[in-house]
């Protein structure tokens, strides 16, 4: 049991007898409620067949949602990208998960994440705008780039999330080029 | 608390935890170092926008406090150049990478290589500002590259005969990549187990931009069947050297493919 919890992400040897030594001590009923949830996790959990974000149905709540508008698609990585983004209350389109970043590092490549599906998407006609929103860092940027290339042929609107100055954030803080990119996106007069 | 400060470019970045960064700079003093960013994935005052490949920062990192064999601590990073520019290109960014990965596959820990450090910022900051072809950049990196890491290729005569390049018959020779040299028509008795065509006039160029001042190499114009040349050449003889297939290449090929 020990070795089976010091496998999980953050977790080392001791939380993981810390964990054990819990569930040896807690009800029988906490500890059936706990094994039932991790196996229908691994059973209903699947991808969303049209955003690929994670689901307990065929689609996800934002894809099912006749209130979101399916004509403006914003791109992210990773499904807590679009949780972050769904907490800010500012997006009422849908979503269209990556699942990953091109990485010529770590050898993640175009085929290794969705765009293809994302080409196809925008093939529909259907479409308005795609808005990029994966990260700053130099893998995000790359792959907002790799996006672009791949979907100037059908004559979308295509935009990329700003970056700027955090909510609250001390400006001798903030590094050069966040700096110049706050400057150049500057609003007002 | 003893440490040290230096300027360095990022080579790689390891997430560790949720938290946490191993990271491996390439410092122009100590050369390659591995330091650990303790909270930097939250920290926005001491890591700002610093963190990210090729960037360069002036670092400042404390020696591990009881193991002596632990990770340096990276407490501080001042962002000098971000090379912005770079990362909005996926094929240029490809390319940067493939020269970290060449870098950071090379160099052993500690070892101090500043002709190598210099080569590498020459390079980024060519990419980023846009001054050569990046595939020309490219060449001129690797080729550099192994002039200084001591596997430079003898390209300038045939290895059997000694025939200079000039003197050798036809248009093409045969570039073996187990010697690191060239072989002629007139010598192709000679095994070569491992090797490929070239054109004679690839090689001159690629010993010009080799041997001539790195500042005028923007003068070089390579054309786009030189271009192709040298990098199957290249990309195909320094991972033959560094004894492993690099990511980053596969990627960067993959990319360059229409």
């Amino acid at each position: 049991m020990i070795d089976s919890f010091s496998k999980l992400p953050g977790i080392g040897r001791k939380t993981g007898e810390r964990l054990a030594l819990h569930l040896l001590h807690a009800s029988d009923k906490e500890a059936q409620t706990l094994s039932a949830d991790i196996l229908e996790l691994k059973r209903n959990v699947k991808l969303c067949s049209i955003c690929f974000a994670l689901t307990d149905n065929t689609l996800c709540k934002i894809c099912a949602d006749p209130t979101r508008d399916p004509a403006l698609v914003c791109v992210v990585e990773k499904p807590s990208d679009m949780a972050a983004i769904e907490k800010s209350l500012a997006f009422k389109g849908v979503y269209h998960v990556l699942g990953s970043t091109l990485s010529p590092m770590d050898g993640i490549g175009p085929d290794d994440i969705r765009v293809k599906e994302l080409v196809k998407k925008a093939r529909s006609g259907k479409i308005k705008e795609i808005i990029i929103a994966t990260g700053t860092d130099v893998e995000g940027e790359a792959t907002a780039s790799y996006i672009l290339d791949q979907l100037k042929p059908h004559n979308l609107c295509i935009t990329r999330i700003a970056s700027g100055i955090p909510m609250g954030g001390d400006l001798q803080y903030v590094d050069q080029l966040t700096m110049q990119k706050a400057l150049e996106k500057r609003y007002g007069c | 608390m003893s440490g040290f400060s230096t300027e360095a470019i990022l080579l790689k970045k390891l997430e560790y935890g949720d938290h946490d960064l191993i990271l491996t700079f390439f410092t122009r003093s100590m050369g390659k170092i591995t330091a650990i960013a303790k909270n930097a994935k939250k920290s926005v005052k001491r890591f700002s926008g610093s963190l990210d490949l090729f960037s360069v920062n002036h670092i400042q990192c404390t020696y591990p406090k009881k193991k002596k064999d632990a990770l340096l601590v990276l407490s501080h990073a001042d962002l000098e150049s971000p090379f912005e520019k770079i990362r909005l290109d996926i094929l240029n960014t490809s390319y940067a990478c493939y020269w970290l990965e060449m870098v950071h596959s090379w160099l052993e820990e500690g070892k101090p290589q500043e002709p190598l450090y210099d080569l590498l910022l020459f390079a980024l900051d060519a990419l980023n500002s846009g001054s050569m072809p990046a595939p020309t950049i490219s060449i001129l990196f690797q080729i550099r590259f192994m002039s200084i890491s001591g596997f430079s290729p003898s390209i300038t005569e045939c290895a059997h005969c000694h025939t200079g390049l000039d003197e050798i018959q036809g248009q093409k020779v045969v570039f073996d990549f187990t010697e690191g040299t060239l072989v002629c028509p007139n010598c192709n008795h000679h095994p070569v187990k491992k090797g490929v065509t070239v054109s004679k006039g690839t090689l001159k160029q690629l010993f010009w931009i080799n041997t001539s001042d790195i500042h005028r190499a923007d003068r070089i114009r390579f054309s786009a069947y030189a271009v192709r040349e040298g990098e199957v050449l290249l990309e195909s003889f320094i991972p033959f050297h560094i004894g492993r297939d690099l990511k980053s290449l596969q990627f960067l090929k993959r990319i360059r493919t229409p």
